[in-house]
């Protein structure tokens, strides 16, 4: 007899165990299904505002905007120059008393 | 009673009497095979019910009104990975006409919301027979709210996906469109459409700055020389890949339905044309590589040639002997028809073969023109061919030999895809190093020397290398001398050609500020200049400094040109 009461009370605590890991499966999916249609709408609004930057940023437009509201134009070769050709300062001496100097002649 | 019997058992199971030691072994016996079923029943329920669920289909969600498992349509990006084609969600409104029981009540109060129709229309649609009628596919976040707020039965709302191009007009062309059901039925949407249908993004060798650059530039041109349209390109020599390609008039691809034939031709890789004096270069370097005729060499162009009742002259004649460089500097025809004849018919069109301007070119595009070579080589063909008569080809194809001939000799199939950083490309040698350094410093001659014919095209410190060729039209089996479609091939720097621009614009009408002359030195060897001006510092190209031997070598030492002395990179 003990055995039989024991087996069902087994029985019972396995099939309310069973239930209750049922429920928390299905709340785990639905959490899964409510997340998957987040990660979707979000995804969807991303290509959305991608979408509207690359309209509002489109080379056209900033090459209107640019030029009528900034004065800008293209870059003349002039203004492009070989690292070369700016002015350096002399090379500094590995004197630490010199090194120094330069530091104290520094105006901030 | 059985069941009485069977209820007392059932009793003595639950609660058992304390049993007499006669019946307690029949008893026992009892519970025995009642558990023993119990437990049987059991097992066999879960068994099932695992069994059941083994052998079920992953449940779909219950809890969603959208289906997740549609894939959007990858996007078409440009080679910096800015947006050229993108799926974005919208809402289609409908109506359930069998749910509707007032259309013109329903009618009226819609009608605000749907303003692409009237109210017949309107109550048309709701009282057509079937259970779905599209009402509006563009369904704005404001409208859909206020239709929502009216509650009406019968309308619904369903999402759904639209393709949008937010550059527009730029590139319309070479990405094409879709048609409603999300199908590519042009250009790239087209020929990826399989990549593209299954969700990956596909990334063009097209760069949004530089086409935009070049479609500006081309479009004045074509306002300027109110002229029927144009083409253009820029192509990269060292990958054979188009950074730009643009040809006007365009489309909107967000409204392609509304778009003219004339508007979605595309004149880049579909059209074929005869080139014009642009294949000069072709003419010229083919000559150098077959040893048909050195730099020294002079041919006399003073008197023109009459062949097969045909005569070929020059535009403006020239008298006496003159050599290699100044028969590409001059434009002379009849010095080209010369040294084709040096050449030879076989000769030639083996050259024409191996720079693929014999078969359609391997574009990855469906627009792609397949040339219109002559059936009969005759030497008649070798001298037309010789100065871009005889054989139409598409820009695109003229544009990547020209890069074999005037860049560094080598022929690289041009592509619309970009490349991959460690990408073998596949280059065919065709001229050896010492023939495309004298083709390209010709061609820089052409645009630095007074008496070149694209001197407009010179931007200052860039060293611009090309030819002009201005091509009549054919009609009515002949060819019309009004009616010219001009063109101008550049490469720049000349030391170390990295990109060609190619442009052609059709049929411009000389204006007061070029004298009445639409040549194409007039017409688009501006836009050229203005082009590169702009380009050169995005593409990184720095201003050359010519003096430097690293740079000279790379062009022929000065030479004689009209009686003086020329260098040939001189700014």
């Amino acid at each position: 007899m003990r055995f039989v009461l024991l087996s069902c009370l087994i029985v019972a605590v396995l099939g309310s165990g069973l239930y209750f890991a049922k429920l928390t499966v299905d709340e785990q999916y639905r959490k899964l299904k409510q997340l998957e249609l987040e990660i979707k709408s979000q995804t969807e609004h991303n290509y959305v505002l991608q979408a509207e930057w690359t309209f509002l940023t489109r080379p056209e437009r900033l090459l209107r905007l640019s030029h009528s509201l900034l004065g800008m134009n293209s870059i003349t070769p002039e203004r492009i120059l070989p690292i070369s050709s700016i002015p350096m300062r002399h090379s500094v001496t590995t004197s630490i008393t010199n090194a120094d100097a330069g530091v104290e002649n520094v105006v901030y | 009673m059985w069941y009485i019997k069977f209820l007392n058992i059932c009793r003595s199971l639950l609660w058992p009497s304390r049993p007499e030691p006669s019946k307690s072994r029949k008893i026992a016996g009892y519970r025995l095979i009642f558990s023993g079923f119990s437990m049987l029943l059991i097992f066999t329920l879960i068994g099932a019910q695992s069994i059941a669920l083994a052998l079920s289909k992953p449940k779909t969600s219950n809890h969603s009104y959208v289906t997740i498992n549609n894939k959007a349509r990858g996007a078409i990006l440009d080679q910096k990975g800015r947006i050229l084609a993108s799926t974005v969600p919208i809402n289609i409104l409908y109506a359930d006409p069998k749910h509707i029981f007032n259309p013109e009540e329903v009618a009226s109060a819609l009608l605000p919301y749907v303003p692409k129709l009237d109210k017949p229309t309107l109550i048309n649609r709701l009282t057509k027979k079937g259970r779905f009628t599209e009402l509006d596919r563009k369904l704005t976040p404001k409208r859909h709210s206020a239709i929502l707020q009216l509650g009406l039965p019968g309308i619904y709302v369903k999402p759904a996906t639209i393709r949008i191009y937010p550059q527009g007009r730029e590139a319309a062309h070479i990405i094409g469109a879709v048609d409603r059901d999300n199908n590519g039925i042009a250009g790239i949407e087209k020929s990826q459409n399989e990549t593209l249908a299954s969700g990956e993004n596909v990334y063009l060798s097209i760069d949004t700055g530089l086409q935009t650059i070049l479609r500006e530039s081309l479009d004045t041109q074509i306002k300027t020389f109110e002229a029927l349209g144009g083409a253009a390109l820029i192509l990269d020599v060292k990958t054979g890949e188009i950074m730009a390609a643009t040809s006007l008039p365009d489309f909107d691809p967000n409204h392609i339905m509304t778009s003219t034939d004339t508007a979605r031709f595309n004149q880049v890789t579909k059209g074929v044309y005869e080139m014009g004096s642009i294949f000069k270069v072709l003419n010229t370097a083919i000559a150098l590589e077959t040893g048909a005729i050195d730099m020294q060499a002079t041919i006399d162009v003073s008197k023109p040639i009459r062949i097969a009742g045909q005569l070929i002259d020059d535009y403006h004649p020239i008298k006496g002997s003159i050599g290699l460089a100044e028969i590409l500097v001059r434009s002379s025809n009849i010095g080209s028809a010369h040294i084709s004849q040096l050449i030879g018919s076989e000769t030639q069109k083996n050259y024409m073969k191996q720079l693929g301007l014999l078969s359609a070119s391997p574009l990855e595009i469906v627009e792609n023109g397949i040339p219109l070579v002559p059936q009969n080589w005759s030497d008649i063909t070798t001298m037309t061919l010789s100065y871009g008569y005889g054989l139409s080809v598409s820009m695109v194809q003229a544009a990547a030999a020209i890069a074999a001939a005037g860049g560094d000799g080598h022929y690289i199939a041009p592509t619309l895809l970009r490349r991959n950083a460690n990408e073998q490309i596949e280059k065919l040698t065709i001229f050896s190093t010492e023939t495309s350094m004298a083709v390209r410093s010709m061609m820089r001659l052409v645009v630095s020397n007074k008496i070149g014919t694209g001197k407009f095209a010179d931007a200052p410190g860039y060293l611009v290398g090309g030819k002009t060729g201005t091509a009549e039209k054919v009609e009515n089996k002949g060819f019309n001398r009004k009616a010219n479609r001009v063109s101008f091939v550049a490469t720049f720097p000349a030391n170390d050609p990295a990109y060609l621009i190619m442009m052609m614009v059709d049929e411009p009408i000389g204006q007061k500020h070029s004298y009445n002359y639409a040549t194409a030195g007039w017409v688009v060897a501006p836009a050229i200049k203005k082009v590169v001006n702009q380009i050169a510092p995005i593409l990184g190209v720095h201003p050359v400094d010519i003096t430097k031997p690293e740079n000279s070598q790379n062009l022929l030492p000065p030479m004689m040109l009209d009686g003086k002395e020329t260098v040939y990179a001189s700014f």
